[in-house]
């Protein structure tokens, strides 16, 4: 019987044009733009760390005194460490790996003849072990040696966009990148690769627009002369006259953090935590009512930093408000639609068919509707993600459908399709078959 | 065939009790041809709307071909109406956007034949009311009595035992009405069952019997009816 | 024309009725909501910086050569700058309105202030020559602008010597509400500094806060002379263009071992640092403007329906008299009637997400008014949605009512 409504329900499409065209506008429209918002709200909620994003762990310590009550974030830990902290932390034996980590804003100069000197390339100052928790791919040479992180030296990670900028493309590994003045010697050179969200730092904006272009040791950290490119929060002043200055004061600016492989890492380094802010305590440091270190992967940290802003969240539920009315909508078009056929349906019933058969023949060729409805929203969808990607230049490279969401618009269309039509269909199924075959 | 006893059907609305049919009752013998009439609001189309199941009554007791049907889930009663009972109507009610075949075809599919099985029938069905040749004009193409002929095809191609017809005459001019009128006597001739309401005094006295409904109960069982109304 | 038979009609069928009241009521709170956010923002994209906007040029000097005296190639671009047609003044700071970033610090009553009591609030600083308050256009209310030798050098934070503050009105008044700031000592990074001036208005160089933070700043004699700085000019508007057009080559003439970037005018600054409340503007225009056809055109629909539906009674209405203009008045008051309940069902629903609005995301309370014009507006797109079809059905020829069938 399925293909009989089939067949019916296509035959039906080109009747009552503008009614159709009615319906099938509310049905794209609703279910473009709540896929529209879903679709930017699901790209914003992704998380890059993909699998090993239970395995990474930021590091928070309350570490403040001045016996405050609560610094920070709302539970009292700011979201980011001091150098000290960050120091003492990589002493720790229990990570698999760990890194800290800031932003700087140094200015590159090329090799070539035509370029000139830039200040827009990131440079991210961080451990070796950060290409390898956070999955950067080489494509020539590779990480600098662990020795560097301790013994420190000038080199540095590219990528191919700084590799292009400097030398024109190729493999540069060996040759020497100058950056304020100073010679870094290049050791590998990384895919450009912009993961958003930046979940790995988020003190810059979760959707930053440039992505990190330079790597150098976190070791040169003494060496560097200008002020890192992020935030840096103090809970007392402190004087600070030169980068130097900044490594000793108790303002925070740099992120950590862990690798742990599994629970039993987890737990050995919350206890490690939790010795290290006693001895600090000992030491006359992290006198406040909240003294304490914490973990949150990779996940809790999206979560915790709040990476979807509320704007998201309120065109979300608008949107979702949005397809309501049109589902309203439709329910009124399709009972219009439906109503104008009693009397064909009252000669089906007087033949023979059933209450069901009726219904089954009416929410086929609704769920009919739905799906070109459907279609014609996804397509419009993406002209509403145009729209989003040129009005927000921080998702323009996120805000696109992927087969999730083409999946999820096929399911809302459906169900939007069912939920409309269901009381269309069950109106026409109950009426009473003879009031409609006396009239013409 | 066919046995009410007692049927009663009351409307209500706004207050308002209307008895339809009051303590009807009426035996129709397999193979008759049976003639309904009756002045306007006599209640001639609600008999015929209960006979052929697509109204519930309020009371009494229903047979159809020895089965009862008052306590029938709505299914059992749509298999019923679907390969026992065929209906033509006074405004032919074909689906104005399916062709003749696809029109023939309707009872047809919610009866489940194969679609070979289906086009033997319905081409069979048209055949029988000389429109095979037209299997794929529209209704709209036809004349009115053309068109009920369609409707008699529709009604015939299930092969039902009883054939219900509200006027089916009423919208044609007399030559195509007397087409339309032999076409059935043929049919009957063949051993399916006719119920017809009609007006037509000329057609009522053609039938084998002739039934009045006055105020919803039967009046009269003569032959020959007494009064008629006038034609619309 | 009677109500009660319209409405004894409609009760008969409600269905039709109640869909297109329920599709009025909810666009009623979405759209009227959606106004609001949008009047918020509006509001907020308009607030003033304190600044002759049109006369303001800014750009992001950093420089990368070693053993450079920053100081003094600090003198030597203002130098050359102030030569300029149509230069009123320059100079270098730290942040300004609209820069998106920059320093802020917890300003206290007393030295060892703590907590909401004695540090209520926190303000911007900006930190600048003495050039500043002028560079900035600022008007200044009350005091006196900083002296040459009251600027001191280069310090990270800027707070650590000074020992002078101006402040924004709106500053000033939060600590001494009875208006005499002038003269009182605040503290800024646990050191006294005095207030010298007050300036009518200096906007944050944050502006997502709320109205009130947003006006929180203040202007400390703190000289940047550092291998980052901002550079600001005010220039006479119509030579804006071609300073910015030149900024750059002009500039690395003077030295070559720097970046000047990011030169901007004030317009482009408001264009960046409020681009997510832009497109959240559009967006919702986009919804409102997009909800409003498809409830016109759903109305317009449904109303089409029941005409065709009604075409034997109206016909009936004719035959026994009723003019044309009655039976248009007839659907257009029957419409009237529907979009008015959903209307009444609207302005709770408005009001309840509005409510979940304030408890979920800060928004304030809904003004009244918005929901009374998005009442009009809706009640006449439904008027004209049914005008056509209305029109159609009293244009029904009064034969239809004796035709049989």
């Amino acid at each position: 019987m399925l293909s009989y409504y089939i067949k019916l329900g296509l035959k039906r499409l080109g009747e009552t044009p503008v009614l159709t065209l009615l319906i099938l506008m509310a049905m794209a429209l609703g279910i473009a733009v709540s896929v529209t918002m879903l679709a930017l709200h699901h790209a914003m909620a992704y998380n890059p760390a993909e699998e090993k994003s239970g395995r990474l762990f930021a590091v928070q310590l309350a570490a403040y005194g001045n016996d405050m009550e609560t610094w920070g974030e709302e539970d009292g830990l700011p979201i980011q460490v001091t150098h000290r902290d960050a120091m003492n932390l990589r002493e720790s034996t229990i990570p698999l790996r760990q890194t800290p980590m800031f932003r700087m804003a140094l200015t590159l100069e090329s090799h070539r003849q035509d370029m000139p000197p830039s200040a827009d390339f990131v440079v991210r100052v961080a451990d070796r072990d950060f290409f390898e928790m956070f999955g950067v791919n080489f494509v020539y040479g590779g990480p600098w040696d662990k020795t560097i992180d301790l013994d420190t030296a000038r080199v540095a990670v590219i990528n191919q966009s700084v590799n292009e900028y400097a030398f024109g493309g190729g493999n540069n590994v060996g040759k020497i990148l100058l950056m304020n003045e100073t010679e870094y010697r290049v050791v590998g050179i990384t895919e450009d690769s912009n993961p958003l969200p930046r979940y790995y730092d988020l003190t810059s904006g979760a959707y930053p627009i440039t992505p990190d272009s330079v790597f150098i040791p976190y070791s040169l950290a003494p060496q560097l002369e200008s002020f890192p490119n992020g935030n840096i929060s103090g809970w007392a002043a402190e004087p600070v006259n030169e980068f130097a200055d900044l490594l000793q004061t108790e303002f925070v600016w740099q992120v950590y953090w862990v690798e742990l492989p599994d629970a039993q890492a987890v737990a050995a380094y919350r206890d490690y935590l939790a010795g290290y802010v006693d001895q600090q305590q000992q030491l006359g440091r992290f006198q406040n009512g909240q003294a304490r270190g914490h973990i949150r992967d990779v996940q809790q940290w999206l979560t915790y930093n709040r990476v979807i802003k509320d704007d998201n969240r309120v065109m979300v539920g608008l949107s979702f408000m949005f397809l309501l009315v049109c589902l309203v909508n439709t329910v009124g078009l399709l009972l219009a639609r439906f109503l104008r056929r009693m009397n064909e349906t009252g000669v089906r019933r007087a033949l023979g068919a059933s209450k069901l058969q009726i219904f089954q023949q009416y929410i086929t060729e609704v769920s009919l509707l739905g799906l070109l409805g459907g279609g014609a929203g996804l397509l419009l969808s993406m002209v509403g993600l145009w729209g989003i990607r040129s009005l927000y230049t921080q998702y323009a490279t996120i805000a696109y459908l992927d087969a999730t969401m083409v999946a999820a618009a096929v399911a809302i269309s459906l169900a939007s399709s069912l939920i409309a039509g269901t009381y269309p269909a069950y109106r026409v199924c109950a009426a009473q078959p003879s009031l409609f075959l006396k009239a013409q | 065939m066919l046995e009410m006893q007692s049927i009663n059907k009351i409307f209500t609305t706004d207050l308002i009790e209307t008895h339809a049919l009051r303590d009807f009752n009426l035996e129709v013998e397999e193979g008759e041809f049976i003639t309904v009439t009756g002045p306007s609001g006599s209640g001639k189309t609600t008999f015929l709307n209960i006979a052929g199941l697509l109204e519930p009554f309020s009371s009494g007791r229903y047979s159809l071909d020895g089965q009862d049907v008052s306590q029938m889930s709505d299914n059992d009663r749509s298999r019923l109406r679907n390969q026992k009972i065929g209906f033509i109507f006074q405004s032919f009610n074909l689906i104005p956007d399916l062709d003749l075949f696809d029109n023939v075809d309707v009872p047809l599919r919610y009866r489940g034949f194969p679609a070979k099985e289906r086009r033997r029938r319905i081409m069979q069905a048209l055949e029988r009311v000389g429109l095979a040749a037209r299997a794929n004009h529209l209704p709209a193409q036809l004349s009115g009595g053309q068109q009920q002929r369609v409707a008699i095809a529709r009604a015939l191609a299930g092969e039902p035992k009883f054939l219900l017809a509200d006027e089916p005459t009423g919208n044609l001019d007399s030559l195509m009405a007397r087409q339309v009128m032999e076409l059935l006597e043929g049919i009957n001739r063949e051993g399916t069952t006719i119920v017809m309401v009609t007006h037509d005094p000329e057609l009522a006295l053609r039938s084998q019997r002739n039934i009045q409904i006055i105020d919803g109960q039967v009046s009269d069982f003569s032959s020959a009816p007494a009064a008629v109304e006038p034609l619309v | 024309m009677a109500i009660a038979p319209i409405f004894r009609s409609v009760l008969r069928s409600p269905a039709g009725a109640v869909l297109i009241s329920l599709q009025i009521a909810l666009t009623l709170a979405i759209v009227s909501n959606s106004i609001f956010i949008i009047k918020e923002r509006v509001d907020k994209m308009a607030r003033p910086t304190g600044m002759p906007e049109e006369q303001i040029l800014t750009a992001r000097v950093m420089y990368f050569g070693k053993n450079i005296d920053y100081a003094a190639q600090a003198r030597r671009d203002l130098d050359f700058l102030l030569q300029q047609p149509g230069v009123m003044n320059a100079t270098h700071t730290n942040s300004l309105p609209l820069a998106q970033g920059g320093s802020t610090s917890t300003i206290c009553y007393t030295a060892d202030s703590r907590g909401e009591e004695g540090c209520p609030y926190s303000a911007a600083i900006y930190n600048g020559g003495y050039r500043l308050l002028d560079t900035l256009g600022l008007n200044l209310l009350e005091g006196r602008d900083f002296r040459v030798e009251e600027i001191l050098g280069n310090t990270f934070g800027g707070t650590i010597k000074s020992q002078l503050i101006i402040l924004s009105k709106a500053t000033a008044d939060k600590y001494f509400p009875a208006g005499d700031a002038l003269g009182k000592t605040l503290y800024v990074a646990e050191k006294p500094h005095t207030i010298i001036g007050i300036v009518e208005r200096l906007q944050s160089y944050w502006v997502h806060g709320s109205e009130e933070e947003a006006e929180m700043a203040g202007l400390l004699p703190v000289y940047n002379h550092d291998f980052f700085s901002r550079l600001v000019i005010r220039a006479e508007s119509d030579a804006i263009p071609a300073l910015k057009q030149n900024l750059e080559r002009d500039l690395l003439k003077l030295n070559d071992r720097r970046v000047i970037s990011r030169i901007h005018t004030v317009k482009e600054m408001r264009d960046r640092i409020y681009a997510d409340d832009q497109a959240m503007l559009v967006i919702l225009i986009c919804v409102i403007v997009l909800l409003v056809v498809i409830t016109g055109l759903g109305t317009a629909g449904l109303v089409s329906f029941t005409v065709a539906r009604r075409q034997k009674q109206i016909g009936t209405r004719r035959a026994l008299g009723a003019r044309k203009v009655d039976i248009l008045g007839y659907f257009l008051l029957e419409n009237g009637l529907i979009s008015g309940a959903g209307a009444a069902l609207g302005c709770a629903l408005a009001i309840a997400l509005n409510q979940y609005l304030m408890q979920s995301y800060e928004l304030p309370r809904i003004g009244l008014e918005y929901v009374a014009a998005t009442v009009v507006l809706l009640l006449l797109i439904g008027q004209s949605a049914s005008y056509f079809p209305a029109l159609r059905a009293s244009t029904v020829s009064p034969a239809v009512a004796t035709r049989t069938v």
